[in-house]
């Protein structure tokens, strides 16, 4: 029997969760078995080589990032993994639908994930706002112990784990892995400089591997259905499946386990189209942080290298649309507002860049803008750009702006013309009425 | 210093090719090359943290490579063929855009704020080129919050670089300074109003790069830095020596500063040392010599004929019979002066006779050749320290934050290990968490330094020397000979287990308790621990006063102030007594001290300040403060400092003039009975006439004429001048009384003028009054003065090291009464307090309110025994000297024991500690 998606196979319809006995009923905990029966290093080339990406959204190797923990004869002492469950980039849901409905396949792949690295201590990060997720999974774990499938001597190594839940106190920030580790620690959740990388000095100074939800939950299918298997999984260079995602003015927004690869256009048939009356103008193909795409994309596959190619990032892979009838001025503001208050206040360009353009953006959709603002916005837009900052929010809040000052300047200009926003709809029936 | 950091390697900026210090970061070495290059969060001892971004530089791949890439100079290390640009556009726009945006909310308040005219960013706004405001939004607002008297908080000024709470946590080890809410909005303060904490608080106005935190008491009475008068100074609140920078207006000091030196204080100061100075403008001061003839009602204030007068008192007793008491106070000079007025026989220090034993040992001790007593810079890579019998955060705070940073040396080694370099701060502090380099704490009331120490022990002062004398016995291998307690011996055991793995250990103790065997165990301690490790012995001595060290070597360490008392009271002939800046009388015990009055046929005191003494002498010469005068101190290492007058007194001389003034008197009137050691004072027109006398009284002394340079000392031609170029208002400043342009005070002792003429660049390291640049008008210029960054000072930094190591071996220690304690007394041992320990800085209101209220401590076993019940009054009796305060219980404290603060104007002065004492309950709650 071919497994095509693998990650989603046990959630069920009505929204209740995937139990132990449920999930052992397939061939749950049994890629963990194999994994323990591995030699670690072994394990790590074995992921290296299944080409996992990362899930969380910059897409890098997922056994290539175990890889640079340095051997335990080398540095001997604790080591952690820790599960970046801080699901905050805006129009992102995919890892709450994972751990609400099948937390034990999260578990089952933290606890390879701890072992490929000889980790005894497993966190999970998780949004502050996932109650029932908590819930869920805090079950699950103690399920999980309860069952001997964690806790101490689980293979012939004598290898131990402790898997602990750390629910978040709710900031964007803490999504970026040495904000995560700085706020586990009960420290200002500021990122860190790298290098020195988690991998080498993380938590508490120590060995540490932070990994996202969906691509901890796709190491056991891998562990128990091989490299070749996870490989034809994929449509084009990608390996695996990946979940997608669609919200705005769709008819059908929802998430779904697709080959990775899938082109755009048949996420969004899935999503239902657009809803009536509404067209599509473009959409943020990877959530908050990347840049618009446009109608005419809808045919490029989504994966890292395609979408990147386009100008944009796949990153978290749940797209947000934008419509013709929603300004689009409107939805950068609203964006940049949202990483504006969530910047941790560490670096300058950040800290003060952002609501500097947050000024000037509100000026424009307010009506009083200059003409000379478009270009101290793409000025601004360059000043937090990559490499100017201390981490990748402010760049990455730059992205939905920058893209939109170059596929719908127009209504930027509209709005300095007009003295307001063309969108509103008083204004928009004055319009049709002359 | 390892072979790896003194590598060079060859970086190219903007074309040209540089050879710089391997290992450094690229903002370190562009600031080394004199290069402007702005920054904010940068420090040269707090390193790199990447926060503000203002330090963009380019970067390039090779010499194909046009475009480049921006990077962080700070957070970029150096490596050899490096290609990078200052003056590349995108780097360029970068550090102008940051500042754009910084000053989207930054009040521009400059006309009003304190730091307007030595503001960092001010500077750094204009080295970036930004000048044109785009911003339309509103600013933000912020509270202020109430820091207590010495600091003032102006949120609304903020850049949030990060400077305050690195330097006040990570650094100086506070805890209630901290960064509260995010994004813009950032606010460093404390979780309420209330009084900073930290006895380094005072820095935080020199790290913040503008306004957010000043300085209180110089805010209340303000001026321009261009309008300050300064000079270049020495603390004279502990031993430790640290440089000063002595702000004055019209006569008055308004403010104190750090001045760098590369091996002492670096960029930081304690409180006391920077707020200690307000004794020096007080409405007590003495301005006027008074004669006050017993039973005469006349006083003469004629400074003419005070001398007169003093000068017929020699001549009615005769020269044997005026006795002198020198100062730990006073300058090297000024003691000199006393000593050869009255000879060395008649000299004696004001100090108690285990304090002056004490000292001597600490010298011939430190004289050992087998001995390194490291300087602060020096302890600061020491990896493993026990600090013996001192509470060393009161006693010499800037010991106690160097202490504090060696601490750290555990980490950084960790940190090399993973290939984090030491500037990297935060990734180390990431790195080491709170794993630190073994600190030992053994004192009798605990210590402050607890938070970093591994072991933090509580004994008598004399189970601490037995304590020193076990680990010593121990660490070689043999049996631990001593009546201590078991417990004791197995923290003896676990103290040498901490203390096995260091590479640097550094034994550090001192005077403050009183006892000199203590001094030879913590020697014999530190050879052992020398041994062990196979390295240099290092031992540090924190002393009582800024010029112990000077004292010792000029006074016969038995001429302490029990063999005057004896001196005075066996004395068949009538006695006079000089007592030279010191409260002399509020040392004794009170019985005591009224019979010596009575003795003594004439008290002649020099001072500055009206005291017990003072009040109690029949003539008393005012004198010169420090910052009125030009003096040398030496220092708890040996080095001798010099410091000079920010301004010209009015009428008053300094002490060793009005001496030689008088000794030149005598001679002309009694040539025949004249010294050869007063003839050569009276021959003393100027310091440095005083500073050949001093080079002249023995080898120590020899190359005194290179503690700093001499009054000929001329750049291009000119004196270094204390006004800046930029003072003004020089006619209009007493246009209240005339408007016609003063002449200006001639300084014939030294190389400083009091105007602003002259040359005011790169004097010699000694005699920087305060820093100044180019482009550079903070104290942040202090990068254009050394000779590399966080390194010496350019011409090496200043003073001189004058205990040379001596072939013989310490003598046989005297042999003091021993403290026995009998059947219903206590051993009374003292703190020392920050605040209020030490004389002249206890006068400084701003201070004054930061004094913690002072109380006695004891073991609550103890005191059950003595039916003292906690928080109500007991009395303490010392001879006739009786002191109430609350009872405090602390079960740390050692059994048979009472800790007293070391207040100074306390009943029971803590010279006399440890000692034996009776207490008894007064059945009376305190308030």
């Amino acid at each position: 029997m071919t497994c095509t998606q693998p990650l989603s196979q046990h959630i069920k319809a009505d929204g209740s969760v995937t139990n132990l006995e449920e999930y052992q009923a397939g061939y749950g905990y049994q890629g963990l078995s194999k994994a323990l029966s591995m030699d670690p290093n072994e394990l790590v080339d074995y992921v290296k080589q299944a080409n996992l990406r990362g899930r969380g959204g910059a897409g890098f190797n997922t056994g290539l990032k175990w890889s640079f923990v340095p051997p335990l004869e080398k540095l001997p002492g604790p080591r952690y993994v820790i599960c970046n469950a801080d699901e905050m980039e805006p129009g992102t849901f995919k890892d709450r639908w994972l751990m609400e409905h099948d937390p034990h396949q999260l578990i089952e792949g933290l606890a390879i994930a701890a072992y490929a690295i000889q980790a005894e201590t497993a966190f999970i990060f998780l949004r502050a706002d996932y109650d029932l997720c908590a819930q869920r999974l805090q079950q699950a774990i103690d399920d999980a112990v309860a069952a001997g499938l964690l806790g101490s001597s689980l293979n012939a190594r004598g290898y131990n784990l402790e898997v602990l839940l750390h629910t978040s106190a709710g900031r964007y920030i803490c999504g970026e892995e040495t904000a995560l580790i700085n706020s586990l620690e009960g420290k200002r959740a500021n990122p860190r400089f790298k290098p020195p990388f988690p991998q080498v000095s993380g938590l508490f100074g120590r060995p540490t591997v932070v990994n996202n939800v969906e691509t901890l939950c796709n190491l056991p299918h891998i562990l128990h259905h091989g490299i070749d298997w996870y490989a034809n999984l994929g449509l084009g260079e990608d390996n695996g499946t990946k979940l997608y995602g669609v919200s705005g003015k769709v008819n059908n927004p929802g998430c779904w386990e697709l080959p990775i690869g899938t082109p755009v256009k048949e996420i969004l048939a899935l999503a239902g189209g657009m809803q009536s009356g509404v067209g599509l103008r473009g959409f943020l193909p990877g959530g908050g942080s990347t840049d618009f795409l446009t109608a005419e994309h809808v045919d490029l596959a989504m994966d890292y290298g395609t979408i990147q190619a386009a100008g944009s990032r796949m990153g978290t892979g749940t797209m947000i649309i934008l419509d013709d009838q929603t300004c689009p001025v409107g939805m950068v503001l609203n964006l940049i507002r949202f990483f504006a208050q969530e910047s941790c206040g560490w670096c300058t360009p950040c800290r003060n860049g952002l609501p500097f353009i947050r000024q000037v953006l509100t000026d424009i959709e307010a009506g009083n803008g200059q003409v000379a603002d478009l270009e101290q916005l793409l000025e601004l837009c360059g000043y937090i750009g990559i490499g100017n900052t201390y981490c990748a929010l402010a760049p990455g809040a730059a992205e939905p702006l920058q893209s939109a000052l170059k596929y719908f300047r127009d209504d930027f200009s509209a709005h300095i013309e007009q003295g307001c926003c063309p969108y509103d709809k008083p204004t928009r029936h004055m319009q049709e009425a002359n | 210093m390892n072979a790896d950091t003194q590598a060079l390697v060859t970086i190219n900026i903007d074309s040209l090719d540089y050879k710089v210090k391997a290992g450094t970061n690229l903002l370190e070495a562009c600031l080394g090359l004199a290069k402007d290059l702005p920054y904010f969060c940068w420090h040269p001892a707090m390193g790199s943290v990447g926060s503000c971004r203002q330090c963009a530089v380019q970067v390039f791949q090779d010499q194909e490579d046009t475009r480049g890439r921006m990077a962080m100079a700070c957070m970029t290390p150096v490596s050899e063929g490096m290609i990078i640009s200052l003056n590349h556009q995108q780097a360029k726009q970068f550090r102008q855009q940051c500042i754009e945006v910084i000053m989207a909310n930054h009040p521009h308040d400059c006309p009003v704020c304190e730091e307007g005219g030595e503001c960092h960013l001010q500077d750094m706004t204009l080295q970036s080129g930004h000048a044109l405001r785009r911003y339309k939004g509103a600013k933000k607002t912020y509270n202020n919050q109430d820091m207590g008297p010495c600091i003032g908080h102006e949120m609304n000024r903020c850049i949030s670089c990060y400077r305050c709470v690195r330097f006040y946590q990570d650094y100086a080890g506070g805890d209630d300074l901290v960064t509260l809410g995010s994004r813009e909005n950032v606010y460093f303060g404390r979780h309420e109003d209330g009084c900073l904490d930290s006895y380094f608080s005072g820095n935080l106005v020199e790290v913040c790069p503008t306004g957010v935190f000043y300085d209180k008491p110089f805010s209340n009475s303000f001026n321009r830095k261009w309008d300050l008068q300064s000079a270049p100074s020495i603390c004279s609140h502990c031993s430790i020596g640290c440089n000063l920078s002595v702000g004055s207006r019209q006569g008055k000091v308004k403010r104190i500063t750090n001045r760098y030196h590369g091996q002492i204080n670096g960029y930081f100061l304690c409180d006391r040392g920077r707020y200690g100075y307000s004794y020096n403008n007080s409405e007590q001061r003495l301005t006027q010599c008074e004669v006050t003839p017993e039973n005469s009602p006349m006083v003469s204030t004629d400074y003419a004929a005070t001398l007169d007068y003093v000068g017929q008192i020699f001549t009615e007793l005769g020269q044997q019979n005026v006795l002198a008491l020198g100062s730990a106070n006073a300058s090297l000079e000024d003691n000199l002066a006393l000593q050869s007025l009255v000879g060395k026989e008649n000299f004696y220090g004001a100090v108690s006779a285990h304090q002056s034993h004490a000292q001597s040992r600490v010298t011939q001790q430190l004289q050992r050749a087998t001995i390194h007593t490291p300087s602060l810079k020096q302890i600061e890579q020491a990896d493993g320290i026990i600090i013996l019998g001192e509470d060393l955060l009161h006693s010499a705070p800037r010991m106690a934050l160097s202490v504090r940073q060696a601490s750290r040396n555990l980490g950084l080694e960790q940190a090399a290990q993973v290939g984090i370099a030491s500037w990297q701060d935060e990734s180390v502090r990431i790195h080491t968490q709170d794993r630190r380099s073994p600190i030992i704490c053994v004192t009798c009331g605990g210590s402050e330094l607890a938070d970093i120490s591994a072991l933090n022990l509580q004994l008598t002062p004399s189970q601490i020397t037995s304590f020193t004398l076990a680990l010593t016995s121990h660490l070689a291998g043999q049996p631990e000979s001593h009546d201590l307690p078991a417990e004791v011996i197995a923290l003896v055991h676990q103290a040498a287990e901490l203390l096995a793995g260091a590479k640097r250990p550094l034994v550090i103790s001192g005077t403050s308790s009183n006892q000199p065997a203590l001094i030879d165990a913590a020697a014999e301690l530190s050879l052992g621990l020398a041994n062990m490790a196979q390295s240099q012995a290092w031992l540090s001595y924190s002393l009582s006063a800024s010029n112990s060290m000077g004292l010792s070597l000029l006074q016969d360490e038995a001429h302490h102030l029990e063999q005057l008392q004896q001196r005075i009271n066996s004395s068949p002939e009538p006695l006079a007594l000089m007592v030279l800046q010191t409260d002399w009388l509020a040392f004794q015990d009170a019985a005591m001290a009224t019979a010596m009055q009575q003795k003594l046929q004439h008290l002649i005191v020099i001072d500055q300040l009206p005291s017990a003494t003072s009040r109690a002498a029949d003539v008393v010469i005012a004198c010169a403060s420090l910052h009125e005068s030009e003096g040398t101190l030496v220092n708890h290492e040996g080095r001798a400092q010099r410091y000079f007058a920010a301004y010209e007194p009015a009428s008053l001389q300094p002490a060793w003039r009005s001496l030689a003034n008088l000794t030149r008197w005598l001679t002309e009137q009694q040539p025949k009975t004249s010294t050869a050691s007063q003839q050569a004072l009276a021959q003393c027109q100027h310091f440095d006439d005083m500073s050949r006398l001093v080079s002249q009284l023995n080898t120590a002394f020899k190359h005194w004429d290179q503690v700093a340079p001499n009054a000929d000392f001329r750049i291009a031609g000119m004196k270094i001048p204390r006004q800046s170029h930029r003072y003004s208002g020089r006619t209009s400043i007493y246009a209240d009384i005339d408007v016609s342009e003063r002449k200006q005070p001639l300084d014939e002792d030294s190389a400083l003028a009091f105007t602003m003429e002259g040359s005011p660049v790169n004097p010699a390291a000694a005699l920087i009054p305060q820093v100044w640049s180019p482009g550079w008008n903070s104290n942040e210029a202090i990068n254009k003065f050394q000779a590399e960054i966080d390194g010496p000072l350019k011409g090496g930094d200043p003073g001189l090291r004058i205990l040379d190591h001596q072939d013989t071996p310490p003598s046989t220690p005297a042999n003091l009464p021993i403290l026995m304690l009998n059947k219903g007394e206590l051993l009374a041992v003292s703190q020392g307090r920050m605040f209020d320990s030490e004389p002249l800085s206890a006068m400084a209101s701003a201070l004054r309110q930061r004094c913690t209220s002072a109380v006695a401590s004891i073991h609550p076993d103890t005191a059950a025994q003595f039916n003292l019940q906690e928080g109500h009054q007991v009395s303490i009796c010392l001879g006739k000297s009786q002191w109430q305060l609350p009872v405090s219980f602390d079960s740390a404290m050692p059994l048979q024991s009472l800790l007293l603060p070391a207040q100074w104007h306390a009943p029971i002065h803590a010279s006399r500690l440890p000692a034996a004492v009776t207490v008894k309950p007064t059945q009376q709650e305190a308030n």
